[in-house]
């Protein structure tokens, strides 16, 4: 596909390195020709210095052949502006960022004015991620499928489970649970578990489940999962707002620690049904006092990666809570990882990997059959969402008599909005929507799961 | 630095040089010229050092921009000393480094020569020296970006930024591969056209495609004695090409 993406920041940037991998024909519009030099001279990527919001410009990047353009500027309006001129101009698909609070409230107006396929908020999105994770705490990681009725969770076996120790074929049996493991890690492998793969304790583990079968299943390995009743959250952004806005009709209760007097005042009239404290987060006192080791989850989410790391640690020694930790930078993922930070929130990554999913969607209706699509386990796992064809060279075959590549898995099959976790005898039928979580990248189409 | 990946990047180097080496063979054939069989000893040292070093794909595929430049320059290197053999092993230049003089000269579009009597020269030997010229007019480095998948990933940046002249690369389409593409249809197109203009004033093939390889990629070499100042009737379309 023709991509044009105007500014390259480091969602701007990200999204380029990704899109060339998958082979996308990449350019690159920005203001700044050194940002321009330094990744066309990495990447395979043609580059067009000026404004992404005029036409001339525009038609310099060739707009007209374009499929779709990406507009990830700082700036909400000229990234508006760009889409707006984009389709006058190319007549492509277009994705603006736009992270304005003001906006978020008509963003469903303005959606349908500019014609946007898709207008992305990353705080929005990160506030959401953040409000899942804390319906289900124990998990670190939770993707959707099937439209929200399919969970895809991440845990970390803990010691004394009755997991340690057990193969996966017997989880199901013996737990009399209807859940499946879909990945393992361990260290830093990354593993698609065979039915006779001994899980330990330590490993995390990705399964996918219902949302009633998974908090039975959680229950059973004697992973605690209440549901958060209070959460402390230090810093009083963008996220920090959308995250209460979300939390408004749940029952928790939240702090908010934030050290500019102004936001707080601001804060405590946009969000009225929250306690805003002014005071430097990063003030063991004040965090004491306001009683952070009672607080079942704790969000760090300040606008400083060192500052949030400190205090996810500081608040791990303190207490048995939930830890949320926000970093921007993409670099040092391995070391950010071996930490005890709980989930780790990374607003930019999560925005890229919507606008990834997204343009897989719309290559689907160019030709590949891919609905969504998450990375898990670090990028080295895929789980993809299929619509099974008339066409599907696997209809009516038991999926124990198929010939499926290694390290693949058929992870779940909704039909007609019933979830069927697959065993040896169930077949694929059309109309079905199919889950495969594969190790092996760039999967296009559902007949590429065959040997 | 990744020694395997530079290892695998010259054998392909020397497999496109083998495979080039197919044309003056068939030169030689079509002539009946005893010196083809020296074409065919290199071409067969070429592809049997060539798929010993691409049989096994490097497991480490990193490449970063030294990489590039120590291909780059490696593989001019390589490119003209296997190219020099043909000469040297036939004894038609009886030197090894007048040979390797003429090839360089050849694959770098310089188009100065040690010979002094090129008509003495057999009919596939000069057409693999004015091949030379074609082939380095282009650059054998962008055809392999053109046509190999080698390995994928962000190595091709590398390497197109160690071969093109100037800090920045200029590129028509986003795609490194899809640019070079297009430069080699434009190339060969004009090479077409030039030896279909050469034939029509009614020079013989075998001169029409040594000169149009000459001139397309502006080297220089003939392959008469006096270039083509004996053949001033040929001139009219050959001037425009120029």
């Amino acid at each position: 596909m023709n991509i044009i993406i105007v500014g390259c920041g480091k969602v701007g940037s990200t999204l380029a390195e990704k899109l060339n991998r998958e082979n996308h024909d990449i350019t690159l519009i920005d203001r700044n020709p050194n940002v321009l030099r330094s990744l066309t001279d990495s990447n395979d990527v043609m580059a067009v210095v000026g404004n992404g919001a005029v036409y001339q410009v525009q038609m310099e990047a060739g707009i007209q052949e374009a499929d779709l353009l990406i507009a990830t500027t700082n700036s909400d309006e000229l990234n508006m502006l760009c889409c707006l001129i984009a389709k006058k101009a190319g007549n492509c698909h277009t994705i603006a960022r736009i992270r304005n609070p003001e906006y978020s409230t008509e963003i469903r107006y303005i959606r349908e004015e500019l014609n946007l396929s898709l207008a992305i908020n990353p705080e929005l999105a990160a506030a959401t991620e953040i409000s899942r994770l804390l319906r289900f705490p124990s998990a670190i990681k939770i993707d959707t499928f099937a439209k929200g009725r399919i969970e895809l969770l991440k845990f970390i076996i803990p010691d004394h489970s009755t997991l340690d120790g057990m193969k996966v074929l017997e989880v199901s049996t013996r737990l009399k649970c209807n859940v499946l493991i879909c990945v393992a890690e361990r260290g830093d492998d990354v593993v698609i578990p065979g039915g006779n793969f001994v899980l330990q304790a330590g490993d995390k583990i990705s399964f996918i489940a219902s949302q009633k079968d998974s908090t039975d299943f959680f229950h059973k390995v004697g992973v605690v999962n209440n549901h958060v009743k209070s959460i402390m959250i230090v810093g009083g952004g963008r996220m920090t707002y959308y995250l209460g806005k979300i939390l408004k009709n749940v029952k928790i209760k939240l702090k908010i620690v934030e050290q500019n007097l102004d936001r707080c005042n601001e804060l405590s009239e946009l969000l009225p049904h929250v306690m805003i404290i002014h005071g430097d987060g990063s003030d063991q006192q004040l965090l004491e006092e306001e009683g952070l080791d009672q607080m079942e989850a704790f969000a760090s989410l300040t606008g400083f990666d060192e500052e949030n790391i400190m205090l996810a640690l500081y608040a791990a020694k303190k207490t048995k809570a939930k830890l949320i930790t926000k970093v921007n930078r993409t670099s040092f993922k391995d070391v950010v990882n071996s930490l005890n930070l709980g989930s780790v929130i990374n607003p930019k990554l999560l925005t890229a990997d919507l606008i990834l999913q997204y343009v897989r969607a719309i290559q689907n209706s160019l030709g590949s059959n891919v609905e969504t699509l998450y990375r898990i386990a670090d990028d080295q796992a895929e789980a993809l969402e299929f619509r099974v064809g008339n066409d599907a060279p696997m209809l009516g075959i038991p999926l124990e008599k198929l010939e499926l590549k290694e390290n693949l898995l058929v992870a779940c099959i909704n039909r007609k909005g019933r979830i069927i976790t697959p065993r040896g005898k169930d077949t694929l039928e059309a109309g079905d929507t199919v889950i495969i979580v594969t190790i092996n990248k760039g999967l296009q189409d559902l007949k590429d799961i065959l040997k | 630095m990744n020694i395997a990946i530079i290892r695998y990047f010259l054998g392909w180097i020397l497999n496109v040089e083998a495979v080039l080496m197919v044309l003056p063979l068939i030169t030689a054939l079509i002539y009946q010229e005893q010196s083809g069989i020296y074409f065919l000893i290199t071409l067969a040292i070429c592809g049997g050092l060539g798929f010993l070093s691409t049989f096994r794909k490097p497991k480490k595929t990193v490449f970063y921009a030294k990489e590039g430049f120590v291909c780059v320059a490696l593989s001019w290197i390589v490119l003209s000393i296997f190219g020099a053999l043909p000469f040297y092993l036939s004894r038609e230049i009886p030197r090894f480094e007048d040979a390797l003089f003429e090839v360089i000269s050849g694959f770098t579009t310089t188009g100065s020569s040690i010979l002094t009597n090129v008509e003495a020269l057999s009919r596939c030997m000069l057409f693999w020296r004015s091949f030379t010229h074609w082939v380095g007019g282009m650059g054998v480095i962008v055809f392999m970006l053109a046509v190999l998948p080698l390995a994928g990933g962000g190595y091709n940046m590398h390497i197109m930024r160690a071969e093109s002249p100037g800090p920045s690369v200029g590129k028509l389409v986003p795609k490194v591969r899809q640019t070079a593409k297009i430069l080699y249809l434009l190339y060969f197109g004009i090479t077409l056209v030039q030896i279909l203009c050469l034939l029509l004033s009614g020079m013989p093939l075998f001169h029409t495609l040594c000169l149009s390889f000459g001139t397309a990629g502006t080297g220089g070499f003939g392959i008469l004695n006096d270039s083509i100042a004996s053949t001033p009737t040929f001139n009219s379309p050959l001037s425009p090409c120029l």
